[in-house]
C-alpha cells in the first residue's frame, strides 16, 4: 500500500517536472498589437503618439515583431528622454530586448511608422 | 541590284552585331552591379551557448540549428541560425548579456534585400532619429557601408568583412545607411 502511494507521489512529481520542462518560461507579463500601424493615437506613447503604439511601463525581455507589409517599424523601446529601435521592414521577424539598444530595464515597449502604413503583429514580453 | 543588296545585308549584319555587343556589355554592366547580393559565403562555426530563457524563446520562434558564429567584431558575436519557418536567422550577442536580439528574413540575401541591418536607430529628448551604432550582415556583393547625414553627405565609410559590419563610434549626424558594392554604387539603404 505504501509502495503504491509513494509510486503515485513519484507519478505527481515526474508530471510536475514535465510540465515545468515543456513550459521552460512563463512571461510574467505581455502586451501586443495587431493590425495597422499608424493605428490612430495612442496616449501610452510618449513621444510619437500618432506614429506608434505603446506598452505600459515594465521591465521587458524583447519586444518581438512581424512585419507583414508595408513599413519600416522602429521595433524597440522607450522612456522619458529616449526612444531607440532597429528598423523593421515588410517579412522579417525581429527580437530586440533593451540590452540590446543600450537602454535601461524598466521601460516602455514601442512600435513607431513614419513610412508606409504597415500591418503587424507585435508581443513584448517580461 | 545583287551588289546593293549585298551592301544592305552587310549594313543590317553589321548593325545587328553592333547592337549585340552593346546589349551584352550592359548585361555585364547590370550583372557586376548585382552579382553576389545573394549569398553569404560565412557560414559560421563553433555554437553558441545560450541559457534557458534565451533557449525558451528561441524555441517559440522555431529555432531548430545550432546557432554558430559568423565573427566577433568589437567584442560582439555576430551569429546566425535557421528556423522551421521564418528563414535564416542572423543576431548579434553582447559577451555579458545573457539574451540577444535577432531578426529573421526569408529575403535575404537577395538582390532586393543584399543587407540585413541590425543598427541601432534612436534619439534623446525629441532630436531628429539617427544612426547610434552600426551593425549588421551583408551579402557578399556588398563591400563597405556608408553612413550618410540628412543633406546625402557620405561621412564614413564602414567596410564588411566576412559578410558582417560593425561600428561603435557613429558620426552623430548619420541618419542612413547605404550599402555598396564593388564598384562604389548603392545597392540598399536603411532606412529607404
Amino acid at each position: 500500500m505504501s509502495d503504491l502511494v509513494g509510486m503515485k507521489k513519484l507519478a505527481v512529481l515526474a508530471a510536475t517536472l514535465g510540465l515545468f520542462a515543456a513550459v521552460p518560461s512563463v512571461a510574467s507579463a505581455y502586451w501586443s498589437h495587431y493590425g495597422w500601424l499608424p493605428n490612430g493615437y495612442d496616449a501610452d506613447c510618449i513621444w510619437y503618439a500618432t506614429n506608434g503604439q505603446c506598452s505600459g511601463w515594465n521591465y521587458w525581455s524583447a519586444n518581438q515583431v512581424t512585419v507583414y507589409s508595408g513599413g519600416p517599424t522602429l521595433n524597440g523601446f522607450e522612456n522619458y528622454s529616449t526612444i531607440r529601435g532597429r528598423w523593421t521592414y515588410a517579412g522579417q521577424y525581429t527580437s530586440v530586448g533593451p540590452g540590446d539598444l543600450y537602454m535601461s530595464a524598466y521601460v516602455k515597449a514601442q512600435e513607431t511608422n513614419w513610412g508606409v502604413t504597415a500591418w503587424v503583429s507585435v508581443w513584448a514580453f517580461a | 541590284m545583287g551588289l546593293g543588296m549585298g551592301v544592305r545585308v552587310r549594313r543590317i549584319l553589321s548593325a545587328v552585331a553592333v547592337l549585340s555587343l552593346v546589349g551584352a556589355a550592359a548585361a555585364a554592366h547590370g550583372g557586376s552591379d548585382r552579382s553576389g547580393l545573394s549569398t553569404i559565403g560565412n557560414r559560421g562555426h563553433g555554437a553558441v551557448a545560450v541559457d534557458r530563457t534565451m533557449k525558451s524563446e528561441l524555441a517559440a520562434a522555431g529555432v531548430d540549428t545550432p546557432i554558430t558564429v559568423m565573427a566577433v567584431r568589437d567584442h560582439k558575436e555576430f551569429v546566425r541560425f535557421a528556423t522551421e519557418d521564418k528563414g535564416m536567422c542572423f543576431g548579434v550577442k553582447k559577451p555579458e548579456a545573457a539574451r540577444f536580439g535577432f531578426t529573421c528574413w526569408n529575403d535575404f540575401p537577395s538582390p532586393a534585400h543584399p543587407i540585413l541591418d541590425e543598427s541601432v536607430f534612436g534619439s534623446d529628448n525629441g532630436e531628429p532619429i539617427h544612426v547610434i551604432e552600426v551593425e549588421g550582415f551583408a551579402a557578399n556583393g556588398v563591400v563597405a557601408i556608408d553612413l550618410v547625414d540628412p543633406a546625402g553627405v557620405t561621412l564614413g565609410r564602414v567596410p564588411t568583412a566576412g559578410n558582417v559590419y560593425s561600428l561603435a563610434a557613429v558620426p552623430p549626424s548619420t541618419v542612413r545607411l547605404v550599402a555598396v558594392n564593388p564598384a562604389g554604387r548603392a545597392v540598399a539603404a536603411v532606412p529607404r
